[in-house]
């Protein structure tokens, strides 16, 4: 992308918002989206490695040193980057990945990593980026929710940290399950639809009365879920992978990952703004090796995969795919062969709209320790991620009178990172 | 000479400075070979407590065999080296790119002529002992191959897989390649949805003297006891199970003593141990406290001595290593 192509995308500047709700009905006083009408919606798709993955079995091998681990770095097709053995795929397309590999978030803690990591701040009530996303992205035309988080069943308690803050309800993100669709998005057969027209226009004008000379945020995000819940019943064909070929089943990978990533492209598809697939579980307190040979099985074709499809279809050069969990692991192994928590060094990884391609940022030292240059905080990846996506990272949200800054003032995005 | 399991003493210990998973005594019983989280091999010399270290692999050495006159280590890269120990000291006489990638199982016939390998991605090989060259691969196991051990037979090969939920021991035809018995071990699994991963699985297998009976060992669900599972090698029927309360722990690795009867060796930071059982009786036999997990094991050639392979430190994170050797009354 030309220096001046990425400043017209950038559309937006620091603005100033309209008066909006306390639950999420602010409003900016332009929208926070690429200028012309014609560009194709800015898209977020945030694979999640839930649990978090080790950087040395990934993006920042230490091979032959005491906290190496067992496997060999790779070649990839960059010069002279190495990555783990276990993503022998995403090897052959470093050359279109954007990794960072100094990443200090500072949190050893899955509930914490969950929310900082996706908010960008440690200060709690934020709104995730798949909620901001949702936000600055939308289109007064919009019907669909915004934000879509797709994992499969059986979390652990952390998984679902985080959500749309004080943005309200409209953008706190539509669960998919199983690759579900929400529930009961089919009119049941005894309820014709001249009833249930019936029935919602007298609860629009029930909501008008109410409404009536008291603050109407309630009242508005209420209206607002039943928007988006009529919208997906209007679709819920985006939710049938039944329409998928059982060659994309195939290519995709026959576990949870890749059937959650085949239905993140046909949300996408559908151009709803954000899409969260959370991959679980990565937290490999006991042999993390085998633990990581099957994540890294299942993750790194699907990944590229998913990249494949995207470009094909003209999808990634406006769709931002970020690769991260809430932490990395230790380099100590422990005495069940696994690693721990860690948060001082370690890695995320992008691709797509925004970032330039064929990029490793900063590095570790020797035995991965260490960030040993380059070093990136999580309040920088929330900037770089909303500057990626044609945000200015720098505006504020206007919401119930109060101010807020829409990424961390202490942060910036990663320049040398942005396309 | 006969030994009795029920009294044991500690000969010596040699301290290493990585964790070491696995040993195996040469067909002298003058050296003993280890190797463990590093690239080199450690090379005892257990009379005089010469020690060396040998180059020749590119990973992480899991796995140790003695096959006639070698001892065979096996990395995580998936290379083979052969250790001819009849000098002065250990030296590599061949050594062989056996799998892609990691190699978990080792395991030489009885006659040692023949050794077969096991890989993270289901391969199982069949290798010439002198020279190795491959003899024979089996058709591809869908999941890690943990253990494999060639019958007495000479004709049959049984591997241990690590299939979530079901963990299988499989008896196969070498030749043909021809699966003959397929066994579910479910009882030493430890899958657990939340994590959709396998915590448990068999981590070893061997197969006694007279071909009548296969040992898988590892750990009785997701926080359970260390355990090693006895089955009829001809029907694949569960005879016993041996379970202690090693709560957490795995046994890591079974042998059956030329006397018949069994030692399985594990353990976890806590408790660690290796125990004598007879495979016809609940009761264990005797059992040995060790300084570390014992990640591997092996029976010195004459019967009368032991030594583990262990990983040692006073935190959660073992940096260092032991090599036991303990020796049984006559």
């Amino acid at each position: 992308m030309s220096h001046r192509k990425h400043l017209l995308d950038r559309a937006v500047s620091r603005r100033t918002v309209l008066a909006g709700a306390a639950l999420g009905c602010g409003a900016l006083a332009l929208p926070l989206r690429a200028a012309s009408a014609v560009a194709p919606r800015k898209q977020l798709l945030l694979l999640f490695l839930s649990g978090g993955a080790s950087q040395f079995e990934t993006w920042d091998p230490k091979p032959a040193t005491k906290t190496g681990g067992p496997y060999r770095a790779i070649s990839t097709s960059l010069s002279g980057v190495r990555i783990g053995e276990l993503l022998p795929h995403s090897a052959k397309n470093m050359h279109r990945l954007s990794v960072v590999r100094s990443v200090n978030s500072g949190i050893a803690d899955h509930f914490q990593g969950h929310y900082a990591m996706q908010a960008g701040r440690i200060v709690p009530g934020y709104p995730v980026v798949g909620s901001a996303a949702a936000k600055l992205l939308e289109r007064p035309d919009d019907i669909l929710p915004g934000y879509i988080s797709i994992r499969r069943d059986g979390p652990k308690a952390y998984t679902d940290v985080g959500s749309a803050g004080f943005l309200g309800a409209k953008y706190e993100g539509v669960r998919i399950l199983n690759n579900q669709p929400p529930e009961n998005l089919v009119r049941p057969a005894a309820v014709a639809p001249t009833l249930a027209d019936a029935v919602d226009r007298m609860r629009r004008s029930a909501n008008d009365r109410f409404r009536q000379g008291r603050e109407p945020a309630a009242i508005d995000a209420y209206g607002t879920t039943y928007d988006q819940a009529d919208a997906l019943m209007q679709r819920r064909e985006i939710f049938d992978l039944t329409k998928e070929s059982p060659a994309d089943h195939q290519r995709y990978g026959n576990h949870d990952f890749g059937r959650n990533c085949l239905l993140a492209r046909r949300v996408l598809q559908s151009g709803i703004s954000c899409v969260r697939v959370t991959h679980f579980d990565w937290d490999a307190h006991q042999d993390n090796f085998y633990w990581h040979q099957v994540r890294c099985g299942e993750f790194d074709r699907t990944f590229i995969t998913l990249l494949d499809d995207l470009e094909q279809r003209g999808m990634l050069e406006h769709t931002l795919v970020v690769v991260s969990g809430e932490m990395g692991r230790t380099p100590q192994i422990n005495h069940l062969g696994g690693r721990d928590h860690w948060g001082r060094a370690w890695s995320v990884a992008m691709a797509g709209c925004g970032v330039k391609p064929g990029i490793v940022h900063g590095s570790t030292n020797e035995t991965g320790t260490e960030v040993k240059d380059g070093l990136v905080k999580l309040g920088d990846l929330f900037h770089t991620y909303l500057t990626a996506l044609g945000i200015d990272s720098q505006a504020k949200y206007e919401i119930g009178g109060q101010s807020n800054p829409v990424a961390d003032p202490a942060a910036k995005p990663i320049a040398a990172v942005l396309a | 000479m006969t030994i009795d399991p029920a009294t044991t003493k500690l000969v010596v210990e040699f301290k290493h400075d990585v964790p070491l998973m696995c040993c195996a005594f040469d067909a002298s019983g003058r050296f003993l070979i280890a190797g463990g989280r590093d690239t080199n091999v450690v090379a005892i010399e257990t009379a005089s407590g010469r020690k060396k270290i040998l180059a020749g692999h590119e990973s992480w050495i899991g796995i140790a065999t003695r096959a006639a006159d070698l001892v065979l280590t096996a990395d995580y890269a998936g290379r083979v080296v052969a250790w001819d120990c009849r000098g002065e000291e250990p030296k590599s006489r061949w050594t062989i790119d056996a799998h892609p990638s990691t190699i978990y199982g080792l395991a030489a016939a009885v006659d040692g002529k023949t050794f077969a390998t096991g890989d993270r991605e289901g391969v199982v090989r069949v290798w010439r002992t002198a020279d190795g060259k491959q003899l024979h691969e089996l058709p591809r196991i869908e999941y890690p191959v943990y253990g494999v051990a060639l019958h007495p037979d000479g004709k049959r090969i049984v591997t241990a897989d690590r299939q979530p939920q079901k963990p299988r021991i499989k008896v196969w035809d070498i030749t043909s390649g021809t699966e003959r018995l397929s066994i579910d071990v479910a009882e030493l699994s430890g899958y657990r949805r939340v994590e959709d991963i396998e915590w448990g699985g068999i981590r070893a297998l061997a197969v006694s003297p007279d071909g009548a009976q296969i040992v898988a060992c590892g750990r009785t669900g997701y926080d359970g006891q260390a355990c090693a599972m006895v089955y009829d090698a001809a029907t694949g029927k569960l005879q016993r199970k041996l379970a202690v309360a090693l709560k957490g722990g795995f046994y890591y690795s079974a042998k059956f003593h030329s006397q018949g009867f069994l030692v399985t060796a594990g353990g976890d930071l806590g408790k660690r141990e290796f125990r004598c059982w007879k495979p016809n009786a609940d009761e264990s036999l005797s059992n040995v406290a060790t300084s570390g997990p014992c990640l591997g094991m092996d029976l010195h050639p004459s019967g009368e001595k032991i030594a583990v392979a262990q990983a040692i430190g006073t935190k959660t994170y073992p940096e260092l290593g032991a090599l036991a050797v303990f020796e049984w009354s006559k």
